[in-house]
């Protein structure tokens, strides 16, 4: 008797995940042809005009960009001066020094030769205290405003840019970011060319930056990281922005815009209350709050996603680094789901409630954790000598090559699409990093969120974690 | 082979044209394929972004020679969407005028890329093109596309734009907020009323748009609008206002500027609000953030505060039981003691004859007048009080103190009432009253007769101090020593001479002061008469056997009774003045100057108990009754004993008697008539108008005027213009006619009927028996 329920109970989870996998599967190939539709779309619809032209029009809307920056001593200068270089007319950068213990602010202050000036602090918004905002005596770096403020978070520091800045527009980066000259132009004309729904926030593609050379603050040459934990990120990155948020993208229905390099309409942002300072997931979390706000406001909106390669960043090298990394983002995650689990299969928020989320929820959230349980499973099944071992070679096998093939599907539509990596050896370097990934890569990332999950159901304290930025100079 | 096109000149040598010929049939052989015509045109397309002026004309020129633009046109036919902008991208970019027919057509196209790439087009191909383009498009406009056309127009050869402003009143939102773009970067000045009117628009965007152009043109005329819209608008908006008005704005403006400031919520507009006010008159507002308040004159008190001896602190230092009451009308609380010290001060009081500066204990001075002297009030036994005379007896035998109740109540001399009433209710008391209950101000010396001059210098120092330390002991602190232990005739030389000099109001007591006295003080004490000055104050009989049952509040009378203060008085009026808090713990030192003042107290009077109950029930009567309490009082005087009894009867009894002549006297009222003079309203409207309307007025006179109008009339017939005086007279007898017909309308029955009952007896037989001879009345009168 025990035996047949606890075989009914195997039925079960295996149809379960045979559910799963094959939803799974339906969806990647459908988010493939979306993704695919709107690159070719964004490629004839760009094809018109120059977008150098109005880079000094009168109409230019105005733009802030907030980097914060933690213990960046190292960094900052030569990151000050990228930002400093985009071509654009009528933008400011607000670099954010977040109580670092290093001699971030002394290098800026010598290197920018800046002064304390007096400005009115708005007392309705909350942020750590300011301790002081710096401009620079110099004509030549007007543009650059520093706010040297108390420890308060990522999320904090770009609050508090957010407070200050005046500008119709901000755009939250890293600071460690590397912009191409022409990513404000895409910026505004994502922002600008939507006359019937207003449009709340831009993304863009985050590119891996590492092993690249950098030079004064340019990219002087694209080239694949030597590092094998970099390749394997570039390659999950390039499938995620490329196929995944290019096919959200399409739908409307983008959930996150990465931290590293997203643009907010400042009125909405505001109006939400800016970045939540208690999830590791802010990014996300401010995204899901302003759609949420608009949807509630019924009021017509989009968040816009460029897929050119505009925003170019160091990927950790560290394993244990790295782990931490995928371990916040899986908190974040969990944090940001939770505190909006109103809007789960809830008609009133439309694709956003019935696909957005739910998709979040079982692809991104889920899935790592139905992974872990399953290899148990699997485990537990050849013990019990119920693991039909010709089936789970097949089903393995078959989910193994789609997962290559999605791969190589992304690898190249890149090329096709922005062909960053011109050289053959990269491309079979990268194509050889598909065939390893979900071997060696992919369990890694899987015990990451796993243990994001962990700490968060047992509360374990975990912050940030950090990360040695190498510099963009010393990495070539 | 190209660029032997492009930079072929016309008078190149034979042999140079001879291989541009062969180059030309070269090339149009090679472009009948499709292949080659697609790859020359792309070469092309992109050469043209490298050159310009006239090289970039010939390769125009070449792109049409060769016959490429046909391809464009093919391209226009497509079915797909980026085939046809492509296709008007090609022609635009090449400037093939005659494409301009073909393109416009798309210009409302429903396709998105392929509109704004014709719209594009129509403002590139031809000056005139954004005249159509503004005219006949249908859709929004984006802001990016706004942001090409104008970056297309600007680079324009030889645009003369048109005048922007016919397109202000379009249906298309889009179409006018565009158009106030073109008009501020065209500076078209003249279109100021519609600038000001879109001010209002709903849409936010072209809202903003005008205010912008109105801080451009520095439209003044549309200040009175913007501060209209200001509280309706969003806070993008409310910020552009104030940044306009700043330009824009006067110090007429200010006030609403301020209004913001105290009412707008929000940070950012409020800001904005007082950066305007600071621009328009700079300074206005001043940080207050981390400003330490700094009191003038203030000195840090190690250096104010000199030591002082155990002595002088026992002679001076305020007692914690003790408060001197300052009493006067007018209080300078930053240099009340100056005023007094000084000479020329001092003078200033004889002069004014009625200012006294003082300082006072804010919480006293709220319940009370301060019409009078400075008293000592005890404390401890919740503010009772007494003159300072008293209450230097008071510490020396403080330790039965509670034995006696003594009650004082002082009245003014007569002859300085008129001054005191006259400065009741001045501008400076009043000030000095609110600047007193501002602050809080304990007590204060009044008067300081004979100090020497290093004394003097000493008490100035105290400028130096703080006001509040001023207003309380820092005076007394620094009067020395030694002057403090002079005697009293010493210290206090104040003869009829100097009070008179000094001239303040010390007597007047309109509260009760209660001081508790030992019994055996009052023995001592004499009636005393001030020189010039009367002091009317209670006499309290005590029973020295009795004394346990006098209690303050049994006992406590307050009838008046009047004595002639004496000479000696006065010095005891002004021996209060003096700080006292300080001697009263020499007392033992003192004993001399204290038998001095026991012996100008005034003596009490004592009554026994019936009488006291008599007096009272008089009191009483006075104070609640009239002349209806006479029989009453006729009673009481039977019965009466005592001669104060009988006395004070006599004074009540005739004090009603003549109240009573006065209201009899009052009431022989004059007639109305007599008081209220039948005034003409034509009367008053005849001192302003000319003669003319003087004529047309006395029309109205025969309709609306009655008796009063007659008197006028008459007047009018004394009048110097003729032609009033000839209308005046027939109008006087139409008017008297009229009044004598008014007078045989009156109606007898209606005197019959009540009001209230009217509508009861309306129509009834009685009513029309009494209507009968206002009817034969009415027939008299045809």
């Amino acid at each position: 008797m025990d035996s047949e329920v606890f075989n009914i109970i195997l039925d079960y989870i295996n149809i379960v995940f045979l559910l799963f996998t094959v939803v799974l599967f339906a969806m990647f190939s459908f988010m493939g042809y979306l993704s695919t539709r709107n690159s070719l779309h964004y490629k004839n619809k760009n094809s018109f005009g120059d977008l150098s032209k109005i880079m000094a029009s009168p109409l230019a809307p105005s733009i802030t960009i907030i980097a914060p920056a933690y213990n960046e001593g190292m960094t900052i200068v030569e990151n000050i001066r990228s930002l400093m270089s985009l071509r654009y007319v009528n933008y400011e950068v607000m670099l954010v020094n977040d109580g670092s213990e290093d001699d971030t602010l002394e290098k800026m202050i010598k290197a920018y030769d800046l002064v304390q000036i007096e400005q009115e602090i708005d007392p309705n918004r909350r942020h750590k205290p300011i301790r002081g905002i710096y401009k620079s005596q110099h004509k030549a770096f007007s543009k650059l405003t520093v706010i040297d403020k108390e420890n308060g978070g990522k999320s904090d520091a770009l609050n508090t840019g957010m407070a200050l800045s005046t500008n119709k527009y901000i755009g939250c980066i890293d600071v460690d970011c590397l912009l191409l000259p022409d990513a404000l132009l895409h910026v505004v004309k994502s922002f600008f060319q939507r006359s019937e729904r207003r449009v709340i926030a831009v993304g863009g593609v985050i590119r891996v930056a590492n092993s690249c050379l950098i030079s004064g603050g340019h990219l002087e040459e694209i080239r694949l990281p030597k590092n094998w934990l970099a390749r394997f990120q570039l390659l999950e990155y390039t499938r995620s922005f490329i196929l995944g948020r290019m096919a959200w993208g399409r739908i409307d229905s983008l959930l996150i815009i990465s931290g590293a390099f997203g643009f907010f309409d400042r009125e909405i942002a505001l109006a939400v209350g800016g970045y939540d300072t208690n999830t590791v997931g802010e990014d996300m979390e401010i995204v899901f709050k302003m759609r949420r706000f608009m949807h509630e406001q019924k009021l017509p909106y989009t968040v816009e996603y460029m897929p050119d390669s505009l925003c170019w960043t160091e990927v950790p090298e560290d394993l244990g680094v790295f782990i931490n990394q995928r371990d916040r983002w899986a908190r974040g995650n969990l944090e940001t789901l939770f505190k909006h689990k109103d809007m789960f299969f809830n008609s009133k928020f439309g694709r956003l409630g019935l696909l957005s989320y739910p998709y979040w929820f079982f692809y991104e959230w889920l899935a790592p954790l139905l992974e872990f349980f399953g290899f148990f499973t699997i485990i537990l099944f050849f013990y019990l000598g119920i693991l039909k071992l010709d089936f789970f070679i097949a089903i393995t096998a078959a989910v193994y090559m789609f997962s290559i093939m999605f791969s190589f599907y992304a690898i190249l539509w890149d090329v096709y699409s922005y062909n960053e990596y011109k050289r053959t050896k990269d491309i079979l370097i990268l194509m050889l990093c598909a065939i390893m990934e979900p071997i060696l890569f992919h369990p890694i990332v899987v015990w990451s969120s796993v243990r994001g999950n962990l700490k968060k159901l047992f509360k374990v304290n975990s912050g940030w974690g950090s990360q040695v930025r190498k510099g963009f100079a010393k990495a070539t | 082979m190209i660029s032997e096109f492009l930079f072929h000149e016309d008078d190149a040598s034979k042999e140079e044209k001879s291989n541009y010929v062969n180059l030309k049939i070269e090339i149009r052989q090679l472009l009948k394929s499709d292949f080659n015509r697609q790859v020359l045109s792309e070469i092309l397309l992109d050469l043209r972004k490298d050159v310009s002026g006239d090289a970039q004309k010939r390769l125009m020129k070449l792109y049409q020679d060769l016959g490429l633009h046909q391809d464009a046109f093919v391209k226009l036919k497509s079915w797909r969407w980026e085939v046809i902008s492509k296709g008007i991208s090609e022609l635009t970019q090449m400037r093939v005028e005659e494409s301009y027919s073909f393109i416009t057509k798309f210009i409302n196209d429903k396709r998105g890329t392929i509109r704004k790439q014709a719209e594009i087009a129509t403002v590139t191909l031809k000056n005139e093109g954004i005249d159509y383009f503004l005219d006949t498009t249908k859709y929004r406009i984006s802001e990016w596309q706004q942001l090409k056309l104008l970056d297309v127009l600007r680079n324009q050869e030889d645009f003369e734009p048109p005048r922007f402003k016919a397109w202000l009143t379009s249906n298309n939102k889009f179409v006018v907020l565009f158009a106030l773009r073109l008009i501020k970067y065209y500076n078209q000045n003249d279109v100021i009323a519609s600038l000001i009117e879109l001010i209002k628009h709903k849409n936010n965007q072209i809202k903003d748009e005008a205010i912008a152009c109105i801080k451009e043109f520095n439209v003044v005329e549309a200040l009175g609008t913007l501060k209209l819209v200001f509280w309706k608008s969003s806070v993008d908006i409310k910020i552009s206002i104030l940044g306009a008005i700043t330009v824009l704005g006067t110090e007429v403006d200010l006030e609403f500027l301020r209004l913001i400031e105290n009412k707008e919520s929000n940070f950012l507009v409020r800001s904005k609000a007082i950066s305007s006010i600071n621009t328009i008159a700079p300074g206005s507002i001043m940080p207050k953030k981390g400003i330490v308040q700094i009191t003038g004159n203030q000195i840090p008190e190690d250096i104010v505060q000199e030591p002082i001896s155990d002595t002088e602190k026992d002679i001076y230092e305020p007692s914690a039981t003790k408060t001197v009451i300052p009493s006067n009308d007018e209080l300078e609380t930053e240099q009340p003691t100056d005023e007094l010290i000084k000479g020329p001060k001092n003078e200033e009081m004889e002069e004014d004859n009625e200012k006294l500066d003082i300082k006072t204990n804010l919480d006293e001075i709220a319940s009370i007048n301060l019409d009078f002297l400075p008293l000592v009030i005890d404390e401890v036994e919740e503010t009772k009080s007494s003159t300072v005379t008293t209450e230097l007896i008071e510490k020396e035998i403080v330790h039965d103190v509670s034995e006696i109740t003594v009650v004082f109540e002082e009245i003014v001399a007569p002859f300085l009432e008129d001054s005191f009433s006259s400065f009741e209710n001045t501008d400076e008391e009043q000030s000095s009253l609110d600047e007193l209950s501002e602050r809080e101000v304990a007590f204060i010396p009044i008067v300081i007769e004979d100090v020497t001059d290093s004394e003097k210098e000493a008490l100035f120092h105290e400028e130096e101090l703080t006001s509040e330390q001023k207003s309380t002991r820092q005076f007394e602190e620094a009067i020395e020593e030694e002057m403090a232990m002079m005697k009293p005739e010493q210290d206090i030389n104040i003869g009829a001479e100097t009070f008179g000099q000094m001239n303040f109001s010390p007597t007047i007591f309109k509260e009760e002061w209660i001081v508790e006295k030992k019994q055996d003080l009052f023995d001592e004490t004499k009636e005393v008469e001030a020189l010039n000055l009367e002091v009317v104050y209670d006499e309290v009989k005590i029973d020295p056997s009795n004394k346990e049952e006098s209690s303050v509040s049994d006992d406590f009378l307050e009838w008046p009774f009047e004595e002639t203060m004496n000479e000696e008085y006065n010095d005891l009026g002004n021996l209060p003045l003096e700080p006292s808090e300080k001697s009263t713990k020499n007392v033992v030192d003192q004993n001399f100057e204290i038998e001095a003042i026991l012996r100008k107290l005034p003596e009490p009077k004592y009554y026994d108990g019936e009488t006291i109950l008599t007096m009272r029930l008089l009191d009483d009567i006075e104070a609640l009754g009239d002349q209806r309490e006479v029989p009453v009082l006729k009673e009481l005087l039977q019965e009466a004993k005592t001669t104060c009894v009988i006395d004070r009867i006599n004074e009540i009894m005739e004090t009603f008697e003549l109240e009573i002549q006065v209201q009899s006297s009052q009431k022989e009222i004059k007639p109305i008539s007599a008081e209220f003079k039948p005034f003409s309203v034509f009367e008053d409207l005849f001192r302003t108008c000319d003669t003319e309307a003087k004529l047309i007025l006395m029309d109205e006179i025969i309709d609306i005027g009655d008796e009063k109008e007659v008197k006028f009339l008459k007047s009018l017939l004394e009048d110097p213009e003729i032609r009033i005086r000839e209308k005046a007279e027939p109008i006087l007898e139409g008017l008297q006619n009229k009044l004598f017909h008014e007078s045989l309308l009156f109606e007898p029955s209606l005197a019959f009927i009540d009001d209230s009952r009217t509508d009861k007896y309306e129509g009834s037989f009685l009513s029309q028996l009494l209507s009968f001879p206002n009817k034969i009345i009415e027939k008299l009168n045809g």
